[in-house]
């Protein structure tokens, strides 16, 4: 499983298709977030949005950077479909931790916020519940899934917009009204703490449905 | 022993028939061709026998821990060099870095990858993404080893390579699987034919092609490896000896004749 892990990163790393998503979540956080003085919060709740934007075209790219023969060479050589899945999955995950720290300190380094360590934990849970609902969705627009490019780029922005404006369908819309609505970290981290761990479910079930759903195509 | 068994196995795509009724044992140390036309469902036989694809009726067991898989194309769009990819490959597989390097080497020096170890997989032509491809399957010595037209794109110095190369996995005891379409090619390495017609099995039997065996004291330079038909080129002190397809050998002798070379014997055998 490390061989795995060492091999994919080492291939999107030489690769650089996460620059593109890398550089607009930073464009974001400069246009978004720069000289902000309000409460960090509501910063957080932009970050939040743009998170579930980049890494949503984050995990498409990784999962799409595999050459399809590659792929099938590297399902038989380890066995499983699911563990290559899950190894892929943690690729994106270990790509979005820069972003989550960028996404945690820019905003105070750039703005003029009161800091409280509350703030540092309820923004970095919104924003990992953020990246992962949107790996969730970028998985299940890939090309396991959806092979051909246009529609899943046109499914994953109509999906975006759904957890945007939806409210129950995921935690994207209740974590950005939570960080928004003025509360006290004290008040926001147990629900945040909640909805990251619904997010983290979701995640799960879409490594499981994409499993699912590239098995059945073969 | 048997690595891998097809027991009634059919698959279909939404109403497309691919495969009926398919039984198809492969025994260790057995070299299998699946022979058959377009879309006769040979690569689909082969996608079932390594999990790459479920049937839709029957069975399929293996009993194989390591499996190798050649497709029948590889393009890696990779900016890994081949001796990077390969190590990988073979860290995977479980061996150590050297031992995948010092194996990734010693196989890519035999399949002659042009151009070095070192250039990157995306840069690579057909034929050597193709070498780089066998030479992954062969890391480590594969229980089950299933190639999908193999030969397609090797330049037939690699032909003689590969058929070497296939005869030795299954004298390792590998079960080995390939497709082709040349029928002359598979009967010249494989141990049993069989042939798919309609998605069902019609077994070939072991009907080894006659071939022809031609020696030739040397004249003037000829890269016998990129004659056509040519399937085997033997050197010695004073010239070649060439294997090649009763009834196709006469380009071949035309050639020497017109170059200067002396024929010293023409002779049918039939491969063991």
């Amino acid at each position: 499983m490390t061989a795995l892990y060492r091999y994919l990163m080492s291939s999107v790393l030489l690769s650089q298709r996460y620059l593109p998503p890398t550089l607009i979540f930073l464009a974001a956080m400069a246009v978004g977030t720069t000289s902000d003085n309000g409460p960090l919060q509501s910063s957080y709740s932009f970050c939040v949005l743009a998170m579930l934007v980049c890494t949503t075209w984050l995990a498409v790219s990784i999962v799409n950077h595999e050459d399809p023969t590659q792929h099938k060479i590297t399902l038989v050589m380890i066995g499983s479909s699911l563990r290559v899945l899950a190894i892929t999955v943690t690729i994106v995950l270990t790509w979005c931790v820069p972003l989550l720290l960028v996404g945690i300190v820019y905003p105070i380094v750039t703005g003029k916020h009161v800091v409280t360590a509350g703030d540092l934990v309820v923004g970095a849970a919104a924003q990992l519940g953020a990246a992962m609902i949107g790996i969730a969705i970028g998985l299940l627009c890939s090309r396991l899934v959806i092979p051909r490019i246009g529609v899943a780029m046109l499914t994953a922005a109509a999906a975006i917009i759904a957890v945007l404006l939806l409210r129950w369908i995921s935690p994207i819309r209740p974590l950005m009204t939570l960080l928004s609505d003025g509360r006290t970290p004290g008040g926001a981290a147990v629900p945040v703490t909640l909805l990251t761990a619904v997010a983290a479910t979701i995640l799960i079930a879409a490594v499981f449905a994409t499993r699912a759903l590239a098995d059945r195509k073969e | 022993m048997e690595v891998v068994r097809l027991r009634k196995v059919s698959k279909r795509y939404g109403r497309r028939k691919i495969l009926a009724d398919v039984d198809l044992p492969v025994n260790a140390g057995e070299l299998l061709a699946l022979v058959g036309a377009n879309g006769s469902g040979k690569s689909t036989v082969l996608k079932l026998m390594v999990g790459l694809s479920r049937p839709s009726a029957g069975t399929v067991r293996r009993n194989a821990r390591v499996v190798s898989y050649v497709p029948d194309v590889f393009a890696s769009h990779d900016r890994l060099s081949a001796s990077a990819y390969l190590r990988h490959m073979g860290r995977i597989r479980g061996l150590s870095s050297q031992v995948a390097r010092d194996r990734a080497g010693e196989l890519l020096d035999r399949l002659a990858l042009s151009g070095g170890a070192d250039t990157p997989m995306r840069k690579l032509s057909k034929g050597n993404a193709q070498k780089v491809a066998l030479a992954q399957a062969l890391l480590d010595p594969p229980q089950l080893l299933v190639l999908d037209e193999p030969w397609s794109g090797l330049d037939s110095t690699a032909h003689a390579t590969l058929r070497e190369l296939l005869t030795e996995a299954a004298g390792q005891g590998a079960a080995v699987a390939f497709t082709e379409h040349s029928d002359l090619v598979a009967r010249s390495t494989a141990t049993r034919v069989c042939e798919l017609r309609d998605g069902q099995l019609q077994p070939a039997g072991i009907r080894p092609a006659a071939l022809t065996e031609i020696s030739l004291i040397a004249g003037a330079e000829v890269d016998w490896s990129r004659q056509p038909d040519v399937l085997e080129v033997r050197r010695h002190d004073t010239g070649v000896t060439l294997m090649l397809p009763t009834g196709r050998h006469d380009a071949a002798l035309l050639t020497a004749l017109n170059h200067g070379w002396s024929v010293t014997t023409v002779r049918q055998v039939k491969p063991e």
